[in-house]
């Protein structure tokens, strides 16, 4: 069993191995910063907007022109912050729904009797949308300071669906950053398995020897690799006979 | 035409042992030369037995073929006669034909180091030349093989002494840096033969292992 693990450790010592080794350590690599250090990526065009049926209360369809951006994903809220600030919005702020978990921020208009809602979620649950739209109202009593708020608002979403908003690109980088390390990896290893057979002190490539030393070669000679054991007999005073191990073309000294 | 085939070993009688030998011969025409150093890098089994397959071949070629044993340590590595030898020719002036034997292993006269072993002595005796010049009139062919476990300034001289010189490397032992400096060194090497193991299949070594 052991001469078999042997053997296997020998075979898997290759060149070969090496090259794969490497291209799947730094694509690991690549795998790791692209999920740990690469920044997520939003695609704006993926932000929708939501209509609502009606606002019932003192709140009409037409008193309000914010826009509530909710989300679980702070890096979508920084994103959607960054957007709104650079399109030259003007009143962009920040205000906590529910928890430290949810975090909205909600754009002002210059005149905040505007009536116009837009919310856009980053959940792809619905249910979870109408349970942050909840405690939207109460943030929205208290932080827009809308008073006298008549009654509760109450919105509903016409269309649920067209409130998902992708933060993908976070897959496609990763399997762009695995590509990446793999070829930055095989690329790598090649090379250094390059340098590492030029800077051999062993002569393995014979076909370097016109070239690399000027020598001609006048002939190869192959022969068998096998150690042949062979029992050899040493007589000693004509009475001991001692039995060595010997290999083929070993020199024995007696 | 006899022909010595029959009794030659099979890596004597392979084809690459042929075209070395023809090569080798080839060089020695053009160059007109009637010596050669051979010089392995290391004294391995299978650099001795490429020498020996080489000198054995050639022969088996209807040449008269001598082989002397320029050895500056002390190995035996031809099954050499014991007695006076190459260093014995060379320092005392005894006579060729009571240092030379008949090997029935390589099919041609042998001359052993001798029983003075002193390579450095022999390279520097003002007798050499002239007594390298007189043991090359008897033969088609002398082959000095110049051994030593490594290469070194003593081996190369005596190869650049000899004249024609042919380096024998075993190519999964020998190193860069040996094969450098016998082509710094070696003023008239005709070339190399390069010697290697056959490459043998998982299952083999595997088999070989479990016997």
């Amino acid at each position: 069993m052991n001469i078999t693990i042997g053997i296997l450790f020998k075979k898997l010592i290759k060149k070969w191995l090496v090259i794969v080794a490497s291209i799947i350590l730094f694509a690991s690599i690549g795998l790791f910063y692209a999920q740990v250090c690469v920044p997520k990526v939003y695609e704006a065009s993926a932000i929708g907007t939501v209509n609502y049926k009606s606002v019932s209360g003192a709140i009409s369809d037409n008193d309000f022109e914010n826009m509530i951006v909710l989300s679980k994903d702070a890096d979508f809220i920084d994103y959607a912050f960054a957007m709104f600030t650079e399109a030259g919005v003007s009143g962009v702020e920040k205000a906590d729904i529910k928890s430290s978990i949810v975090i909205s921020r909600y754009m002002v208009g210059e005149e905040p009797s505007h009536n116009l809602i837009k919310i856009v979620s980053s959940f792809d649950d619905p249910n979870i949308g109408h349970s942050m739209l909840e405690n939207y109202t109460i943030a929205l009593e208290n932080y827009l300071k809308l008073q006298p708020i008549v009654g509760s608002v109450k919105v509903e979403l016409s269309n649920v669906s067209v409130a998902e908003v992708s933060n993908v690109n976070i897959a496609d980088k990763t399997t762009q950053m695995i590509v990446i390390g793999g070829l930055f990896g095989g690329v790598f290893s090649v090379i250094g398995l390059i340098i590492w057979s030029i800077t051999s002190r062993k002569l393995k490539n014979i076909y370097s020897f016109n070239d690399e030393f000027d020598m001609q070669v006048l002939g190869f000679m192959t022969y068998p690799n096998e150690k042949e054991n062979i029992n050899v007999n040493v007589v000693v005073n004509d009475s001991n006979t001692k039995s060595v191990n010997a290999d083929k073309g070993d020199i024995a000294n007696v | 035409m006899f022909n010595k085939n029959n009794i030659l070993s099979p890596e004597a009688r392979s084809a690459e042992c042929i075209s070395t030998v023809n090569n080798m011969l080839n060089s020695l025409s053009a160059k007109n030369k009637k010596s050669i150093a051979i010089m392995p890098l290391s004294c391995n089994a299978k650099s001795i037995q490429a020498i020996k397959d080489i000198i054995a071949m050639t022969s088996s070629l209807d040449r008269n073929v001598l082989l002397v044993d320029v050895n500056t340590e002390g190995n035996d590595n031809f099954d050499m006669p014991s007695g006076k030898g190459f260093a014995d020719y060379v320092l005392e002036n005894v006579d060729s034909d009571d240092c030379i034997s008949y090997s029935e292993s390589l099919h041609c006269d042998v001359m052993s180091t001798g029983e003075i072993n002193n390579g450095l002595k022999v390279l520097h005796d003002v007798n050499f030349n002239s007594r390298l010049e007189s043991i090359q009139d008897k033969y088609d062919l002398v082959f000095f093989n110049v051994t030593s476990t490594a290469l070194s300034v003593v081996k190369s001289s005596l190869a650049n002494k000899i004249g024609l010189s042919m380096v024998v490397l075993d190519k999964n032992i020998d190193e860069k840096s040996d094969l450098i400096m016998a082509r710094d060194t070696l003023s008239e090497c005709i070339g190399l033969v390069v010697v290697s193991s056959e490459k043998k299949s998982f299952k083999e070594k595997l088999a070989q292992r479990k016997k």
